[in-house]
């Protein structure tokens, strides 16, 4: 099988045993969220936990054909999937997604993924050198932070620390493999240790599997790390097709090294910059990226922190730090020794960004704080400084303070304290199963909202929201648009095959449109897409798809092109001969499957609803945005890009609007559960039994 | 505002001249220097590309000014006419609130806004600051 | 050698030419070296070079992968002839490092081959290549290279060396490498990190292979040039 190392590894850490599972088993899923997916399937015994702490919760942390490799922007990702913790009311199936060198190495050492069961009895680490697993003793680990945690196990496995150095032996003798690589270890920091639903995976200093609450998954099976050192090989169908795949990429759709584009239109377009909220700290820098990349988004610096994080990380904290210091650069160093913090201790700060603002609040309505209704003696006065941040993450790491409270989720404790109102006044931006607003509010751009209510997790996929942010800078700048609405919305329009190839009315976000059959096509595009391009064969979310490019003449992206489109390096890789629909096809059985588990584990239709003040309150200027252009078009029809605030989403139009994507998945528009028909037409007819034998298939009565 | 924007016309550099304000009274002054209760502040967020939103709020004019300093990587997302409303009413400072609405309605474009409020507001905060004392 | 010779299969064993190769005291031409008496090879210069720039490197080990991919046909780093480090604890510049094969002069590796696998390849600039159908196995070109890491690499499967031909022998590759043609790491950067080049570096500095590649362009994203 070209593209895969052939064998998943087995862990169970009840037995401290490792076994072998042939990857050919679950060849037809592809690799990364599918496989991850038919392996919980068929792993997990008890598919009604709502709980990923559960010792029946298994943990899948997958690769695909393309990590390892040289294909753009997706060769070093890797995919976990598994019960999540901290969402409400139920923690779904779910997963999350990280960078770095991990999923690479894990190939190198022979392994396509790794699936965890069971409960060990003390903390465990486990040590992978090529075929070799050692379950080994963590109990001196325990208590540690993720960096150290990585550095001890470096020693421990006999890498030293800096760069220049030698070739070692990855075990006695230089033919069982030598490497001149650190291992690449994925850890859990005290938040997963305390299974807080902020635990998060950490590897090296900056790529974390964030949400889902995976730090907790690991830290209830008594798993503090897993360690990886690879030096094998595996084949590549068409090695030449892929370097030139690769190559084209570069010189067509990819910022040009010497000559960037600093506006350029597209993620893949973008110059390698760092993807921070502040500027960063100092010219002495580089940029950083996961392997295999095409253009970093991280960086290193000289000054001795921030390094590798990026993103939101780097921004949890920051409007409170604009508070208190006044220099950019101060300003710069807090806010990223705030994020040094949080990888340090494992812990996912998404939730803290929204959070904290809801916190501060509570607080200065004199409801948080020493003696008051909800107790806290955390320093709240000195929000804003580098010691509040490390004592505020450190009591949400350790389940002190209001720590405790939290650890179960954020929505969970606004119901103990009571604060269920805030869910009504927005106060609390939380709109869809306990994860807070990503920044894309439903009530605007209607892909991210609706992607992720039919889902089970904040959808962060950027596929369309790029949109978003070309439009919106360069009409805040006053700059013309490189495209104009109508422009835009055919370019991307022809690339949304299957199911809305040239029907650019799938993008139009307008009043009128936005309950439509067109919008459910392309919410069904995205996701369909995911599941199988970026989740499973792991192109990475802010490069894929490139929809447009401003980098060719059309501005026609790179993605399902002839010359570098996904299925293009797919077929590269493995030898197979998918089109790019096949793999959306192929993306839509995955999503069914996760669809089926989230039924078992007591998904109705009746449960995918918006917290109220999505459907109460509109999105008003000033709310947080002060606009939202999107493509819509006028009355006319003639496309602009027009501001899309000002709008509630209308209960019972949402509610029209999840019928007819439900009768467009082939689900029962009643309760939302799979018809057999459509399962049995993706040869999932296991699963249309499974879910028949407990009452939960569509189509038939219930109660 | 139009989408066009480049730089500050020279009508703008005309009309600021034109519309220096009157000192605040030593009691708008020190309103103006104060920062206002949490329930009194202004929601707005920060913009940076791809990273997302952030969401933010101004509880003084010194915080509005800091806000609205022009950042090479961010962009600041405030409703401008919500702005000069919040410094009316919870400032109490009607002609301030009068020339940032002007401000908004001539200027080319969002981030030209941005930057004459800025000064604007600079502008009042030193006025402020020459009748009751105390540093930006 | 005469031991060699004595073999009745024929065949000269690894450890027979090891001990043989202690007696050659012959002249004779070697590619694009020759061997003189008292065992000194003379070798003529290569005619290409990598130079790096570990300021720019983004550590994407792109290079890597395109190395083994080009040469081999597969996805692995340990066969790759460039080797980056990167340690992820480390602040700029120390975080990584780019271990390219230097093409050096009067090459060590080839200077210690027995077999003279290890040789210039006059058609291609000279590079220092190994012929892998000569190769033996000794090891003793990756113990000669006086660099950490070491700039020669050991393929376990077949039990040979292997070394950077500047995409010399690059099935995979898709165009023409070797001096002249395409080198893999070079195409495939996306920050523009290596560079080929045709002048040779001084011999007697560690660190001359190492450049400033970074340009206004750099500049501009707000990087340091210097």
């Amino acid at each position: 099988m070209y593209g895969y190392a052939g064998k998943i590894l087995h862990l169970d850490m009840s037995s401290r045993k490792s076994a072998v599972i042939l990857t050919e088993h679950y060849r037809s899923w592809g690799g990364g969220h599918g496989m991850g997916s038919a392996l919980f399937w068929d792993f997990c015994k008890d598919k009604t936990i709502t709980d990923g702490r559960s010792p029946a919760n298994v943990v899948c942390i997958m690769t695909s054909p393309l990590c390892g490799t040289i294909v753009p922007s997706a060769g070093g990702r890797c995919e976990v999937v598994g019960v999540g913790v901290g969402l409400h009311p139920v923690s779904w199936f779910t997963r999350s997604n990280f960078g770095g060198r991990f999923s690479t190495t894990l190939k190198y050492a022979g392994w396509d993924g790794i699936v965890v069961t069971g409960k060990a009895d003390h903390p465990l680490w486990i040590d992978i050198r090529n075929d070799e697993v050692s379950f080994r003793d963590a109990r001196s680990l325990w208590g540690k932070d993720t960096w150290t945690t990585q550095q001890e196990i470096w020693r421990e496995v006999g890498a030293e620390q800096g760069t220049k150095k030698a070739w070692r032996e990855i075990r006695k003798h230089f033919d069982e493999g030598q490497t001149a690589d650190k291992p690449a270890v994925l850890a859990i920091g005290p938040a997963g240790e305390s299974l807080s639903c902020h635990g998060c995976l950490i590897h090296d200093a900056g790529n974390g599997a964030g949400q889902g609450g995976f730090g907790a998954v690991w830290g209830a099976k008594n798993l503090k790390a897993i360690s990886v050192t690879g030096t094998g090989l595996f084949s590549v169908a068409d090695p030449a097709a892929l370097l030139q795949a690769r190559f084209a990429t570069k010189e067509k759709y990819a910022t040009h090294t010497e000559n960037p584009d600093l506006r350029a239109w597209s993620f893949l377009a973008k110059p390698f910059r760092p993807v921070l909220f502040s500027a960063p700290p100092t010219k002495n820098r580089r940029p950083q990226a996961c392997q295999g990349c095409i253009t970093g988004c991280r960086a290193r610096y000289g000054v001795g922190y921030g390094n590798e994080s990026s993103c939101q990380e780097t921004s949890w904290y920051l409007s409170h730090v604009r508070r208190v210091f006044k220099t950019p650069a101060e300003i710069t160093e807090v806010n990223l020794k705030a994020a040094d913090i949080v990888q340090k201790y494992g812990f996912n700060s998404y939730p803290v960004m929204a959070g904290l603002h809801w916190l501060e609040h509570l607080h200065e309505e004199g409801i948080l704080g020493d003696g008051r209704a909800i107790p806290s003696s955390l320093p709240w006065e000195e929000l804003g400084t580098l010691d509040f941040a490390e004592k505020f993450i450190h009591a949400l790491a350790t389940r002190t303070d209001i720590g405790a409270d939290l650890a179960d989720g954020w929505l969970q404790a606004a119901l103990k304290w009571g604060r269920e109102e805030d869910l009504r006044t927005g106060a609390m931006h939380f709109p869809y199963w306990g994860s807070p607003e990503h920044g894309y509010d439903p009530r605007a751009e209607l892909e991210w909202g609706y992607g992720t209510i039919v889902g089970d997790r904040d959808l962060n996929s950027h596929c369309f929201n790029q949109i978003f942010w070309d439009v919106n800078i360069h009409f805040a700048f006053g700059m013309p648009m490189r495209l104009d609405a109508r422009e835009m919305v055919e370019t991307v329009a022809a690339k949304l095959s299957p199911y809305i190839k040239d029907r650019p009315e799938a993008l139009d976000f307008g009043n009128a449109n936005m309950y439509s059959e067109a919008v459910a096509q392309l919410v069904r595009w995205q996701l369909h897409y995911c599941r199988f391009w970026k989740q499973s064969a792991l192109f990475c979310d802010l490069r894929w798809p490139n929809l447009y490019n401003s980098n060719t003449p059309d501005f026609s992206g790179a993605t399902a092109s002839a010359d570098a489109g996904e299925q293009v390096f797919w077929n590269a890789v493995t030898g197979d001969r998918l089109s790019f629909e096949q793999g959306i096809e192929l993306g839509r059985r995955i999503w069914n499957l996760d669809n089926a588990i989230w039924v078992l584990q007591g998904r109705h239709r009746d449960m995918v609803r918006f917290a109220p003040y999505i459907y109460e309150n509109r999105f008003t200027k000033g709310e947080i945005l002060p606009f939202y252009f999107w493509p819509c078009r006028d009355k006319d029809g003639t496309w602009r890009y027009a501001d899309v605030m000002g709008r509630a989403i209308d209960f019972d139009k949402f509610e029209e609007w999840k019928t007819i994507f439900y009768r467009l998945e082939g689900w029962d528009t009643k309760t939302g559960w799979p018809l057999r028909n459509t399962l049995e037409k993706m040869e999932l007819d296991h699963v249309a039994d499974a879910l028949e034998a407990v009452g939960k298939l569509g189509g038939k009565p219930h109660e | 505002m139009s989408q066009t924007h480049l730089k500050p016309s020279a009508s703008w550099e005309e009309s600021r001249m034109n519309n220096i304000l009157a000192p605040p009274s030593p009691n708008l002054a020190r309103k103006l220097l104060a920062t206002v209760p949490y329930r009194e502040r202004l929601t707005a967020c920060r913009l940076m590309e791809p990273v997302g939103v952030l969401q933010d709020s101004i509880r003084s004019l010194r915080e509005a000014y800091l806000y609205l300093l022009p950042d090479a990587r961010t962009l600041p997302a405030v409703h401008l006419p919500s702005l000069a409303e919040w410094v009316g009413e919870v400032l109490g400072d009607v002609e301030l609130e009068e020339e940032l609405q002007r401000i908004f309605c001539e200027a080319k474009s969002y981030v030209e806004a941005c930057i004459h409020s800025c000064e604007q507001i600079e502008a009042r905060i030193l006025q402020a600051r020459a009748v009751v004392g105390g540093v930006i | 050698m005469d031991e060699a010779r004595e073999s009745p299969t024929g065949e000269i064993t690894r450890r027979r030419f090891l001990m043989g190769a202690g007696g050659f005291a012959l002249v004779a031409a070697v590619g694009g070296a020759f061997i003189l008496p008292g065992k000194m090879l003379v070798m003529a210069d290569a005619e290409g070079f990598l130079l790096v720039d570990l300021k720019k490197c983004q550590g994407c080990g792109s290079c890597k992968m395109a190395c083994a991919l080009a040469h081999w046909g597969v996805a692995s780093y340990t066969l790759s002839r460039v080797q980056i480090q990167q340690d992820s604890f480390q602040n700029w510049p120390n975080d990584v490092f780019m271990a390219v094969c230097r093409q050096c002069k009067d090459a060590p590796c080839v200077q210690v081959c027995p077999v003279s696998a290890n040789r210039p390849d006059p058609k291609n600039g000279n590079v220092r290549i190994i012929d892998t159908h000569r190769c033996i196995g000794c090891r003793q070109c990756i113990e000669a290279c006086p660099y950490t890491p070491k700039r020669l690499q050991w393929d376990p499967m077949s039990r040979k060396a292997q070394k950077c031909d500047l995409c010399r022998d690059t099935p995979y590759l898709g165009e023409k490498g070797g001096p002249g043609g395409t080198q893999a790491c070079v195409k495939v950067c996306p920050v523009g990190a290596f560079k080929f080049s045709r002048e040779m570096p001084d011999q007697k500095v560690e660190d001359s292979y190492q450049v400033n590649l970074r340009g206004p362009a750099w500049a501009k994203l707000g990087m340091s040039v210097e």
